[in-house]
């Protein structure tokens, strides 16, 4: 008796913010509340950006799933897929799951949800008419996806929260309605427009017991209002920190910081198409002058880290290279070179959606100003200058860009963003020999030859200075100490699972 | 009175048209592509090619002609039907009616707040007038004015929320979630407030039955309980007014800094955004409640206020 | 001036320090206002910096003092063209009555249905971040607490003995204007423009505090106080300096107006006027 009352308060016991405590004992009657940084959109149309809210608390799942620290494509509600044809996929169901409303999943169930999915009048990225023709059921467990033209990359596009499956029911109105209708472990229950979404426990999860009695996700847009609910306790779990915050939350007692290597970039892109950009001298002379370190560890306060090159080095396909020192010398020198006058100052946009940009900018500009090279700052809105900056009407923009944003595999960023044709070139850039590369790499079907072929993609990138590739971003997630289980996702597509847990003290 | 009513409800009719129409204006002023902005909204990212800009652009009715769209939106509102949301795809009705009432209750809470601090003080300091207290209570009150809200905010946060973990920094969730945002935004109120109960007062105390009342017998705080108090409530009643109807678009900053999903952020973002049938639910609802709101200030006025002509006790 | 409490005298005194200091800036600042030390990000009060450094490790008070120059610029420029438009006006109205009265009295009305931030989001919105775009938003919204009182004191003159006499004599309405109705005016506007300097100090730091003022790395008060607030429990003085100067300023200008506004006009009139633009 005695004992059993010791080992009770042990658990309960003072840890000093470790992150997931083994000392600490789950309690299953808890609820979590969770931080977002955005708000659900477009009525949860799935092709939109809500589904990656429906993902991140534990409602929505995809066929498959990336798992970042294996680097590969595992099953999820799919348990196995081959490619019967160049063109056709098969997908195995799994057996014995249940929507949250009591129905099936049938492979019948699956194909209308992905065919709904593909029919949206402005459809997802990773899975749109143009990769895919057509989802059907083949027979009563299995499902095949055609795509127009050969893609070894189909696996991946079934990871994507724009896939996820939801019952025939929530198909049922206008508008699609993921109440009720998911497979996850936890199961919306009512919402506060704008405001919070809250969800239950699914007591029939097939994935094993749910940790958690329920949860509310709110939706706050401020960063540093998120890292102060997580520091009063007022939230469980912060996604997104900004790297200001990020000191008053390392020294919080009862508050862990989790960092991991997001796909992210931020990037400050340069107008290829026009002087004194296209000049390969002077944007080499550009990469130079700035010091990356300082940059890493001012506005960002070490949550990110400089880059070396477009990829991050802990990705499969990154190459060998390493973040450019600042030279300020040899920058000079490759000023003359190109022959550069400084006759008017050149123009950073700063997009606004990254608070950090304009000080970011900042920093570029005084690094710029060492070399002799003038440049004002002009603090936009992205939809602003958007137009102007596609009409290649500008000088630079500091922008960010996620490579992996629809699927994990960077195939997608470098044809949009690089090649001659590409829909989201914004540097201008047009290389015949980068194309070829990135040609073949869509033919190559196995992964080893295809990253090699990536990583000269990314040579050839930085060889021409493209763009300055200033530094990857983390991801900076911070929680209570008394969250458990808790495995970060850079990019917050699974935050609650049936492990998450929460202990009572 | 008639043509009051009649030239306010005129009023009423231009603020409003003449305000729904600016907002539409929006997207036609700023740069950027409006529907591109919205696809924005919704899909963070890349890659947005023309066709689905196209598409969507005719989904949402915004290929047409500008007074055609004007046109039939206020066709719609006539009928109640306030559109959908550019950005969420839901009802305007479903988000500007909640935000609404949070700002609503907000603002009462504040003003509310103000009247109860103000009305103690201001007697107070027309009782003690030209005397120490009055002054320090004047000089006081009246520095309320200078405090700007987005740096009190951010210290009352710094204080209560992270230092002593008193009261919750953001969100509108418990009843204790208004009292800060409450007490910033009724700083100013407070001062206007008190000044005008003090003048109140002061000009009461000054009547000619007061004496008569005390001569009847009645003890000095019966005679300002019953007399002079409520003569300085007058000008209060009309402030209140005033002040409420300024509140309501007025409440952005404390609404932005603490999170709160009221009727200033919610015009706020629908700017920003550009999500036009948002904010045009938000704008009509707003400065017709202020046009309402005024219009009964002044008949208040009018009515009350001895200068104009009314009666009192 | 003559007998003016401590409290008010101190104001004014306080007044014409801050607006000396900000404008010699260039020549007072102890470092230039952009000068980055990446080394010594907000760094404490003292030494070499008598306000610290911010996040970028630029110095403070060097900071406030450019910045003041943008702020007070805004503000002054802003309360001196809603003056005149205020009170061209108010006279006019006051002075014309009839249809052009009514119609600017209605206007006033909508004006003031019409919340100010958001309008004032709808213009930097079109017409982008900055000097002009403050400018023009605060202006728009601005002028009707002196069109206001304008009009009211217009009538309380016409309606004195001398002026009718003046207009029956055949003095032209010019004339009774500038020799008559402007002279009386002259102090109550005076008062309203201080007070209204204050407000508009405050309105200036609200709008760049939301990010729709200057453009980075130029600095204004409220865009300090934005840009601080993240750190502000690493390095407090980061809000104190430039939330401080905003409040002392605005609070010397009020104390100041709200003694010459008190002193010309009717009390009640006053209180409302000021109450009215919330």
């Amino acid at each position: 008796m005695g004992l059993a009352a010791l080992t009770a308060l042990t658990g309960c016991g003072l840890s000093g913010g470790g992150t997931s405590g083994a000392s600490k004992v789950a309690d299953t009657n808890q609820r979590i509340v969770v931080d977002n940084f955005r708000a659900p959109v477009a009525n949860w149309a799935l092709e939109s950006d809500a589904a990656y809210i429906l993902s991140l608390s534990g409602c929505l799942e995809t066929l498959t799933k990336y798992d970042s620290a294996q680097g590969k494509v595992v099953p999820f509600l799919a348990t196995e897929w081959k490619q019967a044809s160049p063109l056709e996929w098969d997908f195995t169901i799994r057996d014995g799951v249940k929507f949250q409303d009591g129905t099936d999943l049938t492979a019948e169930s699956v194909a209308a949800s992905l065919t709904s999915v593909l029919n949206a009048k402005v459809p997802a990225r990773a899975f749109s008419p143009s990769i895919v023709s057509k989802v059907e059921a083949k027979d009563a467990n299995t499902v095949r996806v055609t795509t127009p033209s050969e893609s070894p990359l189909v696996p991946f596009r079934l990871a994507s929260v724009n896939t996820g499956i939801l019952a025939p029911a929530a198909y049922q109105g206008a508008t699609v309605d993921p109440f009720g209708h998911c497979t996850g472990p936890f199961t919306p229950v009512s919402e506060k427009a704008k405001q919070s979404l809250t969800l239950d426990r699914n007591g029939n999860y097939w994935g094993g017991d749910v940790q958690l009695a329920g949860a509310e996700v709110r939706f706050i847009s401020n960063g540093a209002t998120r890292a102060t609910q997580v520091q009063t306790g007022e939230a469980d779990i912060a996604l997104s920190i900004p790297a200001s915050a990020l000191s008053s939350l390392e020294s919080a007692p009862e508050v862990s910081v989790l960092k991991a290597d997001s796909p992210r970039t931020a990037t400050l892109y340069m107008n290829n198409g026009r002087a004194p950009f296209n000049n390969v001298d002077f944007r080499k002379a550009l990469r130079s002058a700035l010091d990356l370190g300082a940059l890493a560890a001012s506005v960002y306060e070490g949550a990110a880290l400089p880059a070396a090159g477009p990829f991050a080095p802990s990705e499969p396909w990154a190459g060998s290279a390493t973040a450019p020192q600042q030279n300020v010398e040899e920058a000079k020198k490759l000023l003359e070179a190109a022959g550069y006058t400084a006759d008017r100052p050149l123009d950073i946009i700063a997009i606004v959606e990254r608070a950090e940009f304009a000080d970011v900018a900042t920093v570029i500009q005084d690094n710029l100003k060492a070399i002799g090279v003038p440049v004002s700052i002009q603090a936009k809105e992205y939809a602003s200058a958007e137009p102007d900056v596609l009409a290649g009407n500008y000088d630079m923009i500091l922008s960010q860009r996620n490579r992996l944003i629809d699927i994990a595999d960077p195939i997608g960023f470098l044809t949009a963003d690089y090649t001659c044709k590409g829909t989201y070139n914004l540097s201008h850039f047009c290389n015949q020999d980068y194309d070829e590369v990135i040609a073949q790499a869509a033919r190559t079907s196995s992964t080893e030859d295809r990253y090699k072929l990536y990583a000269k993609a990314g040579e050839i990138l930085d060889a021409e200075a493209v763009n300055l590739w200033l530094v990857n971003e983390q991801a900076t997630d911070a929680l209570r100490s008394s969250v458990l289980n808790y495995v970060q996702d850079p990019l917050s597509r699974y935050v609650l699972t049936a492990q998450t847990a929460k202990s009572a003290s | 009175m008639l043509t009051f009513l009649a030239k306010r409800t005129a009023t009423l009719v231009a603020a409003v048209l003449l305000s729904s129409y600016a907002v539409f204006l929006i997207p036609y002023v700023t740069p950027g592509d409006p529907v591109r902005k919205i696809i924005r909204s919704r899909v963070a990212g890349d890659v947005v090619d023309d066709s689905t800009v196209k598409a969507l652009s005719e989904s949402l009715g915004l290929q047409d002609p500008l007074p055609i769209q004007y046109l039939r939106w206020l066709g719609d509102f006539f009928t109640g039907d306030m559109g959908l949301s550019h950005v969420s795809r839901t009802p305007v009705a479903d988000q500007v009616i909640p935000a609404l009432g949070i700002t609503l209750s907000l603002v009462i809470v504040a003003l509310g707040t103000a009247v109860l601090v103000a009305l103690p003080l201001g007697i107070i300091a027309a009782l003690r007038q030209g005397g120490k207290v009055d002054k320090l209570i004047t000089t006081i009150t009246q520095s309320f004015i200078a405090m700007p809200e987005y740096w009190l905010a951010p210290l009352l946060v710094l204080v209560f929320a992270l230092k002593l973990s008193l009261l919750p920094s953001a969100g509108w969730s418990t009843p204790a979630s208004m009292v800060l945002p409450a007490a910033t935004l009724a700083l100013r109120p407070i001062s206007f407030f008190t000044s005008a109960v003090r003048s109140g007062v002061i000009d009461a105390l000054q009547a000619e039955h007061i004496p008569a009342a005390r001569a009847r017998g009645l003890s000095r705080t019966q005679t300002i309980l019953h007399h002079v108090v409520p003569n300085g409530l007058v000008p209060l009643s009309t402030l209140f007014a005033v002040w409420f109807a300024g509140l309501l678009g007025g409440s952005v900053i404390v609404e932005v800094i603490f999170a709160i999903p009221g009727m200033g952020r919610l015009l706020y973002d629908a700017v920003i955004n550009s999500d036009i049938p948002l904010a045009q639910g938000g704008v009509v609802l707003v400065v017709g409640l202020a046009v309402a709101i005024t219009t009964l200030a002044d008949f208040l006025h009018r009515i009350l206020s001895p200068k104009v002509g009314g009666t009192l006790a | 001036m003559r007998k003016w409490p401590a409290i008010d005298a101190a104001a004014v005194v306080i007044l014409i320090l801050a607006v000396a200091a900000v404008a010699a800036a260039p020549w007072l600042a102890p470092f230039p206002p952009d000068e980055q030390n990446l080394a010594a990000r907000l760094a404490a009060p003292g030494g070499a910096h008598p306000l610290g450094t911010d996040h970028l490790g630029r110095d403070t008070l060097s900071r406030l003092l450019d910045g003041g120059r943008f702020s007070m610029l805004v503000a002054a420029l802003a309360t001196v063209l809603t003056g005149v438009i205020g009170l061209s006006i108010g006279i006019l109205s006051a002075r014309r009555k009839g249809w052009l009265d009514e119609f600017f009295t209605r206007t006033n009305d909508v004006l003031l249905a019409l919340p100010e931030m958001v309008v004032a989001l709808f213009i930097v919105a079109a017409m982008g971040t900055g000097f002009t775009s403050l400018l023009v938003a605060l202006t728009v919204t601005g002028w009707t607490p002196f069109a206001r009182l304008a009009r009211t004191l217009a009538y309380d003159v016409s309606a004195r003995g001398f002026v009718e006499a003046a207009r029956v004599v055949g003095c032209p309405p010019s004339f009774i204007i500038f020799r008559h109705v402007l002279p009386h005016l002259a102090a109550p506007m005076l008062g309203q423009a201080t007070l209204r300097f204050g407000q508009l100090l405050i309105s200036v730091g609200a709008l760049s505090y939301l990010g729709l003022g200057v453009q980075p790395p130029q600095s204004d008060w409220g865009s300090m106080l934005a840009a601080a607030q993240p750190y502000a429990e690493r390095a407090p003085w980061g809000i104190l300096a430039p939330g401080l100067a905003i409040f002392v300023i605005a609070l010397c200008v009020t104390l100041i107006g709200q003694r010459a506004a008190r002193r010309a006009a009717d009390p009640i009139d006053a209180i409302v006027t000021e109450g009215q633009h919330a």
